[in-house]
C-alpha cells in the first residue's frame, strides 16, 4: 500500500472527464443513474490510456468518485443546489447538538469521515444507511 | 423485534451477500438481533412506512435483482426511500442509540474477523490479495470500517477491554483490505471525536 498509485491517475481523469460531462448539461444534468453514459461520451483519450485503464476501451465506470461531481453531472446545478442545501442543514445540525453529549460527537464524527470518504469513492448503499440511521437517531 | 436495529445489523453483516458465508451469517444475525426485544416500534402501525420498510429491505438485499427488473432509477430512488425510512423511524432515545451503536460495532466483527483470515491467507482473496467483505471489494469494506471507526474510539473510554480488543482486529483488517481511503476516513472521524 503506497501513497499514490496509479488509481490516482485514473481518479484525476475521471474528475477531469467528469467536469466535462456536466458541463454539456449545466442545469438539469443527465438524469440519475447515468453517469456511464455521460462519462463515456467524455471520456478523454488519456484516460483510456491510463496505467489503471491501460487501454480497455471497454472500460466501465459509472461513478464520479466525487460526491459532488457525481451529483453535478447526474443532477445538474438543479440537483445540486438541493443537495447543498440539504448538506448545509444536516452539518448545522450536527455542529449545533455536539455537545449534547458523547454520542452525538460519534455521530458528528462518522458524518464528517463519511463526507471526507465522499470525495475519493462511491459510498454504498449501507453507509448511506447507516449515516441516515445514526443521525436520525438523534434528530 | 426492533425492526431499524434489525436493518442497522443486515446492513453490516449483510447475509444475503454473494459468498459463502451466508447461513452462519444468517444465524448470527438472528442472534445478534434476537437480544433486542425491549423496542417496540410504534412506526409498524403505519401502512406508509411498512411499505416503505418493505421496498428499503428489498432494495438492500437484491440490488441484483433492482437492476435486472426494473432499472438503474427505480433502485436509485429507493435508495433515498431507505434514508427516508430511517430518519423517519428514529426518535431521541439514549437506549435505542446505545443499542444501535452496540448492534453496528457487534454485527461488524464477523466481517473483521473474515478480513484478518484472508489477511493471513486462511481465506482465498479475489481481489488481488486484498481483503473485501459482504459489502462489497476492499473499498467499501475500509469505508465502512472507517466510517464506525469514532465508535469504536468512543467506546474505548467506556469499555476498554473490549474496545482495545475490538480496535487491534479492526486495524489489521484495514490493513488486510490495503485501502487508504478507510484509514482517511478513520483519522478524520476520531479527530472529529
Amino acid at each position: 500500500m503506497s501513497i499514490f498509485n496509479p488509481s490516482d491517475i485514473e481518479r484525476f481523469l475521471l474528475w477531469k472527464g467528469a467536469i466535462a460531462a456536466w458541463w454539456q448539461h449545466p442545469i438539469f444534468g443527465w438524469g440519475w443513474a447515468n453517469f456511464l453514459q455521460a462519462f463515456r461520451a467524455n471520456r478523454g483519450v488519456d484516460y483510456i490510456d491510463s496505467p489503471a485503464i491501460n487501454g480497455m476501451q471497454n472500460s466501465m465506470q459509472n461513478d464520479a468518485h466525487n460526491i459532488f461531481l457525481q451529483i453535478l453531472v447526474t443532477t445538474g446545478l438543479a440537483g445540486f443546489s438541493i443537495f447543498i442545501y440539504f448538506l448545509y442543514n444536516v452539518f448545522r445540525f450536527l455542529e449545533v447538538n455536539k455537545d449534547v453529549s458523547p454520542y452525538h460527537r460519534v455521530v458528528r464524527a462518522c458524518a464528517y469521515s463519511l463526507f471526507v470518504g465522499a470525495q475519493f469513492e462511491p459510498i454504498s448503499f449501507s453507509c448511506w444507511l447507516l449515516i441516515a440511521m445514526l443521525i436520525g437517531s438523534i434528530a | 423485534m426492533n425492526w431499524m436495529l434489525a436493518m442497522a445489523a443486515l446492513c453490516v453483516i449483510n447475509p444475503w451477500g454473494t459468498d459463502v458465508f451466508v447461513l452462519p451469517k444468517v444465524v448470527f444475525a438472528i442472534i445478534v438481533l434476537s437480544l433486542d426485544d425491549a423496542y417496540p416500534y410504534s412506526e409498524l402501525d403505519n401502512p406508509l412506512f411498512v411499505a416503505m420498510l418493505a421496498l428499503a429491505c428489498f432494495t438492500i438485499t437484491s440490488n441484483d435483482i433492482v437492476h435486472s427488473l426494473i432499472g438503474y432509477e427505480i433502485q436509485a430512488f429507493s435508495g433515498f426511500l431507505q434514508m427516508l425510512v430511517c430518519v423517519m423511524a428514529y426518535e431521541a432515545s439514549n437506549l435505542r442509540r446505545q443499542k444501535l451503536s452496540e448492534i453496528i460495532l457487534t454485527c461488524s466483527v464477523p466481517m473483521i474477523m473474515w478480513a484478518c483470515l484472508q489477511g493471513v491467507g486462511y481465506w482465498q482473496t479475489i481481489w488481488k490479495g486484498r481483503a473485501y467483505s459482504t459489502q462489497g471489494g476492499p473499498v467499501f469494506l475500509s469505508m465502512i470500517l472507517g466510517m464506525i471507526a469514532p465508535m469504536a474510539f468512543q467506546s474505548e473510554k467506556e469499555d476498554r477491554r473490549w474496545a482495545l480488543a475490538y480496535i487491534c482486529l479492526w486495524s489489521a483488517a484495514m490493513y488486510s483490505a490495503g485501502s487508504r481511503i478507510g484509514w482517511l476516513m478513520a483519522g478524520i472521524g476520531v479527530w472529529m471525536l
